[in-house]
């Protein structure tokens, strides 16, 4: 037997009080008579309470504690078998900023984290239930819990990932209580899943899927060709989320071989910087050591140093995000 | 038959007689003239045929029907309430057997009427009148509506009357145009004299409802009081109709309740 609400259990305290009430009460001979009311006007006022006595083992006292077992038990939502239960899946969703940086095919963490909730969503059985969970400094219910479908469609559609500050311990928490040991736990963010499983999951059971949204190479850029200095120039549009201006240590790698750093100061909002890429340098990538800020939108361009005209695409790999 | 049940016979209403004027005793309408008798002291000098006085020079008085064959309708109440122990219950049946007795050897038309809806039961041989004695009913006959009696009938109520009524209404529904009414109340020794028993849970066996109760010497005395009552309230109303009233207790003997009874007037010796 599975408890959809254990702490309707509570109402299992009322069984004692039953039977300490027909443990108490006054217990008299029975006697047969005719004509009560002669009696029926007297007043007394008892001498005392009443006392202990052994238990009668009463229809009235049986079905009273029948009665309260089996509120108790709805109240706690009782189901005999987990069959009987409809599908529950919860979903903590990522609600950290960097879930809404799009790389330059145009989407987000967040919208592949959408589309893939929603494919899951179709693969429920008519009646499941869904609870979505928004990570941030608190956890957030963004619909349920147990909700039906179609309540969590627009929750789901308006969901918009801004947190600067998240804690992804705390919504696994709220998450897990909600789920229950029949419900599935679905985890949507661009953590990825290992690290997650080494930080706020080590040591627990998670008790469902992990299912990380995360690409290693999450933005994206494309270099172009400049061809009036032959030179590689690479144009990043940065996006801090900090409320102040932060410093970051902004480094090109070639390789192994760290070809190029800057110290900038990321003022909060977006900015855009232009950095010069070493000639010869056909791939590298690009990394903010400091967490905190977010690429949200980067271009690259590089000069074309053979026949090729081509572009040629290049990643960006940017921190993972705020913390 | 059992030497205490018979011997005994109903009292035959006596029109001409001056004593007792209530209604039971003294018939506003007279039905059919039967016969002549004599007169004796104490006869109403309104009954006596003065014409008759003329002719022959003897004082006559007139008799009519339920004076020479009376009708006797035996009222019993066959409540659950008589039978609320089994020695109530063995009372109730020897108080109706003897009734039953003296009604056979009174008249040949004697009836048992046990509820308000159905009709008066022959009662051809004292014996049948077991056959009345269930004791199933939740409530007396005497509560609900009239009782079917046959007009001027001599009645006889046997009940421990111990359900709320207004004592003189009640008597007075039971005599409406009867020629005679008797009132025998049968109680409990401890219906009518409760004893301090501590505490009780009291159950009416008609219903009711109940009650706990301690049961102590302010209760006895209530109740003493409110028993006291109900009695003086039946007997009052019984005397204003003229009507013989006798409150037997169970427990006594057969042969001490029959005396009890011709003290009373209910009865008396054949």
């Amino acid at each position: 037997m599975i408890f959809t609400t254990p702490l309707g259990l509570l109402a299992l305290i009322a069984i004692p009080a039953i039977v300490a009430i027909h443990l108490f009460r006054r217990r008299f001979p029975v006697r047969s008579i005719a004509g009560l009311f002669l009696w029926g006007v007297i007043r007394q006022t008892p001498e005392g309470g009443g006392r202990i006595t052994r238990l009668p083992i009463t229809r009235s006292l049986i079905l009273e504690c029948l009665a309260a077992l089996a509120l108790a038990l709805i109240l706690a939502g009782a189901r005999i078998s987990p069959a009987g239960v409809s599908q529950h899946l919860v979903v903590l969703l990522d609600d950290s900023a960097s879930m809404a940086a799009s790389a330059t095919a145009g989407d987000s963490p967040r919208d592949r984290a959408v589309r893939r909730v929603l494919a899951e969503l179709g693969r429920l059985r008519a009646g499941a239930r869904i609870t979505l969970i928004r990570s941030g400094d608190r956890p957030a219910i963004l619909a349920g819990p147990a909700s039906y479908i179609v309540e969590a469609r627009p929750a789901l559609d308006a969901w918009m990932p801004e947190a600067p500050h998240h804690s992804m311990a705390l919504g696994l928490r709220l998450a897990r209580e909600l789920a229950g040991r029949t419900g599935t736990l679905m985890v949507m963010s661009d953590m990825p899943a290992r690290a997650a499983r080494r930080g706020a999951l080590r040591g627990r059971r998670l008790g469902g899927a992990w299912r990380s949204r995360r690409q290693r190479r999450h933005y994206r850029g494309a270099a172009d060709h400049r061809a009036e200095d032959n030179r590689s120039v690479v144009s990043l549009t940065m996006a801090s989320n900090m409320s102040a201006a932060t410093t970051r240590r902004l480094s090109v790698h070639a390789g192994d071989n760290e070809v190029l750093a800057r110290d900038l100061s990321v003022p909060p909002g977006a900015s855009s910087l232009t950095l010069p890429i070493p000639a010869g340098c056909r791939r590298f990538a690009l990394r903010c050591q400091r967490t905190g800020c977010v690429a949200t939108t980067t271009s690259c361009s590089r000069s074309h140093e053979r026949e090729s005209s081509r572009s040629t695409t290049n990643y960006l790999r940017g921190a993972a995000a705020t913390q | 038959m059992p030497r205490p049940l018979s011997g005994w016979r109903c009292p035959a209403p006596r029109c001409a007689a001056a004593r007792g004027s209530g209604s039971a005793r003294a018939p506003a309408h007279r039905s059919e003239f039967q016969d002549y008798r004599t007169y004796a002291p104490g006869d109403d000098l309104r009954h006596v045929d003065w014409a008759a006085y003329a002719r022959t020079a003897l004082l006559t008085v007139r008799l009519y029907r339920e004076e020479v064959a009376p009708r006797v309708d035996l009222a019993i109440d066959v409540s659950r309430s008589m039978a609320v122990t089994d020695a109530k219950r063995r009372a109730f049946s020897e108080l109706s057997a003897l009734l039953a007795c003296a009604c056979a050897s009174t008249v040949t038309d004697s009836c048992v009427i046990t509820s308000p809806g159905t009709a008066p039961e022959p009662l051809p041989m004292p014996e049948h009148i077991e056959r009345f004695l269930t004791c199933e009913v939740n409530q007396s006959a005497f509560e609900s509506g009239p009782l079917p009696f046959r007009r001027r009938s001599v009645r006889i109520v046997v009940s421990d009357f111990l359900f709320p009524h207004d004592a003189d209404a009640l008597i007075s529904r039971l005599a409406r145009e009867s020629a005679w009414l008797a009132i025998v109340q049968l109680t409990l020794a401890e219906e009518a004299e409760p004893v301090v028993e501590g505490g009780r849970r009291l159950i009416d066996v008609e219903g009711r409802g109940e009650m706990d109760l301690v049961i102590d010497e302010a209760a006895v005395r209530e109740y003493r009081a409110r028993f006291t009552r109900l009695r003086l309230g039946l007997s009052r109303a019984a005397r204003r109709v003229g009507a013989p009233f006798a409150h037997l207790v169970v427990g006594t003997p057969l042969r001490d309740m029959a005396r009890a009874l011709a003290a009373a007037g209910v009865v008396e010796p054949a």
